[in-house]
């Protein structure tokens, strides 16, 4: 007996058991060259082989931050016209750079705020979230009256608001000035640009989700599917590190809607609060409306003592 | 990494500033409770009010008139005050002349209810002034206009009512 | 070159040389890969959303079973030293499989980290040279390099020692010994930078713990050594290489002396969660006692706790260590035990509660159990292969006789 198996295992006989493999991994491979294919391929439409070329050259692009200013505004003309190329419709998609001097924070009234979602809405809407999953970067958390623990308030309330005893407060991207998620990523597809706010290059991004690990607040989303905007409902004023559409599997966040708010605007959610308990400005600007907050009112800030210095601030009537 | 260090003291001179700086320490030179923000200018709502105009019925004193009118004003209802504080009069000019006055009895326009509530409500007419109470009609870098009292509160029923939210939140895990 | 084109010919055939068992295992394997391979394309198709995970828990199957198997690939490190460095002529035999083991898991470590990406299609952005890599910054950075210089290693060092075998000639140490401190090193670091992915991050308190790098090393030296005990079991009983007593008596001693060590660090992990339960204990409650009725880890994490107790305790008798049946049995526990503590009972609870305190419960789906087989089957391939081409060699039964 002892060597029944032995036996059978020296016995020679050629057969390549790895023919499978090869088979599958040529598979594989024909379907990443797919675009290529079709980039070349005579008998495709001229449309559909201009988007598969300057798909191609938008897998080949380099990070956003590094680019020229060339490389730049082709990165931006290209993603208009795969727009156009695939759903017909036009979008402008900005590069605004950073404005001297400014650096944005914000402040937010617990005591205003009422719990209407207005924000939340306004933000969807604003920056293109993928409506099928039901992604929203504020959340705002319904508390008893008394009570200051997050695990034992509510985020998914849809009864009339204000509830009695209540109180709402909402938390978002924070843009900490020191970000635990910028210094995790494997590959610096996400950043702090020098006007504060924090952003993410979706077409460096590799979709590790180590960001997302790293954040104490729960402000980064995954698109763990393709996001579906229906094209009538897509905002068409688009910026490259905001709210211009994201692809399966990357991560994205608030980005205090840049194409907002480097054009001197506020963001959608300041906009569309009705109780004004949202406050936006620029932290370098000593007349601004959220220094005046950080001077006078008594300003809190969520798990300071992980040393994240959010630039976002809450305070009380 | 030095960079966000640098950054993140800016941050810090802020909330010390805020603190109103730490004891022990001269005060500073300007402290932060020194900056006023500018006046805000206030979005215009007199304009668009011809559509009431008082003095079509209000020709005489309140009390020389007749109260065979009681459902002039059916929409309004006064709930801003007990009737005991507060009446039409406290803030509506008698004999009504299509304007309001403060309680010492000096006229103040339409667009200026920032003075006239803010008589009671002071902390909130400083807090609006500053830029922490109510609402900006205009971006963060354009020159300040205030959405004035009366653009979010109606004055004679200012509480904001219960509704249901704006949308409902899926549960989150696509459940 | 010569020499070389001979040993790949010689790989090459051997490899794809067998019996029908041989071929039946292989052929098993290539199926559960194309399983496997299936499944990731569904993946690929329809994004992560058909995996369990979710924003709050946003690492599952596939990374638990990264930092197991990394562990793993570790371990290889405990017959690596003393086989070279201290001359003990026992393990020399047994550090090929060894270093086998150690190729075949930092594989099957890459590959589940590949799977879990969103955008695998970008990984070049990892690459240094042509991609941006964060380092030094961010520890996954370390974590690609480190992986990688210890594949490197693993595969050199025994290609060096099989090739000049191969060649009849003897293994120069002063060419190997460098190499072979290095990747001592290397591993112990490997496992640690590993720990550190997930322990330099605050917002998670369950893993921002001083004890998570030495509990990792520590669960590595009681996994990695009893898998290989297990495997140099298996060796002695299907091939003609021997493996001394020794060998496995002394694996047996490291896997007891470390099983006792992660058993202390159990302890004192618990106590220190739940004897003033704070804020920050809430993840090890969710996993020890579960939370707000949520207790999907409960089950799972105390039969870990009781195989891996079990185990410790019985081979902490010599008498009942020595007995070959009770060591299998007890290795086989420590292996499953850690795999789960490692994988259910140190990943996921870092996510649940999210950071504002909602439990969000996870659990696998049938795609990445079944992506996870197809890499497991890769492993088991990879390691079939090198062990199949390796034994031979080193029994000296297989010779270069062509020119220089």
């Amino acid at each position: 007996m002892k060597n029944g198996l032995v036996q059978i295992l020296s016995q020679p006989m050629d057969r390549r058991t790895a023919i499978t493999v090869a088979g599958c991994a040529v598979a594989g491979a024909a379907t990443a060259a797919a675009s290529v294919a079709n980039a070349i391929n005579p008998f495709a439409s001229p449309e559909s082989r201009e988007a598969s070329r300057l798909e191609w050259q938008r897998y080949f692009q380099e990070n956003y931050r590094l680019m020229s200013e060339e490389e730049k505004t082709e990165a931006l003309l290209r993603l208009e016209r795969l727009h156009q190329l695939k759903h017909g419709g036009r979008i402008s998609v900005s590069g605004a750079e950073p404005i001297e001097k400014v650096l944005f924070g914000y402040a937010f009234n617990v005591s205003k705020c009422r719990g209407y979602l207005e924000c939340v809405s306004a933000c969807i809407r604003e920056n293109n979230q993928d409506r099928a999953s039901g992604m929203a970067y504020i959340r705002i958390h319904e508390h008893r009256n008394g009570e200051f623990d997050f695990s034992k308030a509510s985020d998914t309330f849809d009864h009339p608001v204000p509830a009695e005893g209540h109180f709402y407060l909402g938390t978002q991207c924070f843009h900490c000035q020191n970000p635990p998620c910028v210094d995790v990523c494997p590959v610096k597809a996400t950043w702090m640009e020098p006007d504060g706010i924090v952003v993410v290059d979706y077409d460096w991004c590799i979709g590790c989700r180590y960001c997302m690990a790293a954040c104490p607040y729960d402000a980064r989303r995954f698109n763990w599917q393709a996001p579906e905007v229906p094209e009538a409902d897509l905002n068409p004023n688009q910026h490259y590190l905001g709210n211009r559409m994201r692809q399966k599997g990357v991560v994205e966040k608030c980005t205090f809607c840049i194409q907002r708010s480097r054009d001197g605007r506020n963001p959608a959610c300041v906009e569309a609060c009705p109780t004004g308990a949202r406050i936006f400005g620029n932290l370098l600007d000593p007349q601004s409306e959220i220094r005046w907050v950080l001077a006078n009112k008594k300003v809190f800030r969520l798990k300071e003592d992980l040393g994240t210095d959010p630039k976002f601030w809450y305070f009380m009537d | 990494m030095r960079f966000a260090l640098a950054g993140a003291s800016v941050v810090s001179i802020f909330v010390l500033a805020a603190c109103g700086g730490s004891p022990g320490r001269p005060p500073r030179p300007m402290s932060a409770l020194d900056i006023v923000p500018a006046p805000p200018g206030v979005v215009e709502r007199a304009a668009f009010m011809e559509k009431a105009p008082c003095t079509r019925c209000h020709t005489v004193p309140l009390a020389a008139m007749s109260p065979v009118h009681p459902a002039a004003h059916w929409g309004v209802a006064q709930r801003h005050a007990p009737n005991e504080t507060m009446q039409c009069q406290t803030c509506h000019a008698d004999p009504v002349r299509g304007e309001l006055r403060m309680l010492g009895g000096a006229p103040v326009g339409f667009d200026e209810s920032h003075r006239l509530c803010g008589q009671c409500h002071a902390r909130q007419q400083k807090d609006w002034a500053g830029g922490a109470h109510g609402k900006r009609a205009t971006g963060w870098a354009s020159a300040r206009v205030a959405i004035g009292c009366t653009g979010c509160h109606n004055p004679h029923s200012p509480g904001f009512g219960r509704r249901l939210p704006a949308m409902t939140r899926k549960e989150a895990a696509g459940e | 070159m010569t020499a070389l084109r001979s040993f790949l010919r010689y790989g090459i055939g051997e490899a794809t040389r067998g019996g029908p068992a041989y071929h039946l295992w292989m052929a098993l394997l290539t199926l559960l890969m194309c399983v496997g391979l299936f499944a990731y394309c569904v993946q690929l198709d329809q994004g992560l959303a058909v995996t369990g995970m979710r924003d709050q828990v946003s690492w599952g199957f596939y990374i638990s079973n990264f930092a197991f198997l990394v562990g793993i690939a570790a371990a290889a490190v405990i017959l690596v030293m003393p086989a070279y460095v201290l001359e003990e002529m026992d393990f020399k035999r047994a550090v090929l499989i060894g270093e086998a083991v150690a190729v075949a898991a930092v594989l099957m470590a890459i590959a589940f980290v590949v799977v879990d990406v969103g955008g695998p299609a970008r990984l070049w952005h990892v690459l240094p040279g042509l991609g941006r890599m964060n380092f030094p910054r961010s520890m996954l950075a370390w974590d690609i390099l480190v992986l990688n210089g210890y594949l490197v290693l693993n595969l050199g060092i025994p290609f060096y020692l099989l090739f000049t075998r191969f060649r009849g000639h003897t293994p120069d140490r002063r060419r190997y010994v460098p190499f072979v401190f290095l990747s001592i090193l290397w591993a112990v670091s490997l496992h640690l930078v590993t720990a550190f992915l997930f322990a330099g991050l605050p917002a998670r308190p369950y893993w921002h713990s001083a004890l998570l790098g030495p509990r990792f090393l520590a669960t590595a030296f009681t996994a990695g050594p009893a898998l290989i005990i297990l495997i140099l079991v298996a060796i002695r009983r299907h091939t003609e290489m021997p493996v001394a007593d020794r060998t496995i008596e002394k694996l047996a001693m490291i896997v007891t002396v470390a099983a006792q060590v992660c058993c202390v660090m159990s302890i004192s992990e618990i106590f220190t969660e739940t004897y003033r339960s704070t804020h920050h204990s809430h993840s090890a409650r969710y996993l020890f006692f579960g939370l707000d009725g949520h207790n999907r880890l409960v089950p799972w994490i105390w039969s870990s706790l009781a195989l891996q107790f079990a185990a410790a305790g019985v081979l902490s008798v010599h008498r009942w260590r020595q007995r070959l049946p009770v060591l299998l049995a007890a290795c086989s526990a420590l292996v499953v035990a850690i795999e789960i503590e490692k994988g259910m009972g140190t990943i996921i609870p870092g996510f649940v509660p999210e950071p504002w305190g909602k439990v969000v419960e996870y659990a696998p789906t049938w795609v990445e159990f079944a992506v996870g087989l197809g890499i497991f089957a890769m492993g088991a391939f990879v390691f079939t292969v090198l062990a199949k081409v390796a034994i031979p060699v080193e029994l000296g039964k297989v010779r270069y006789t062509g020119p220089v």
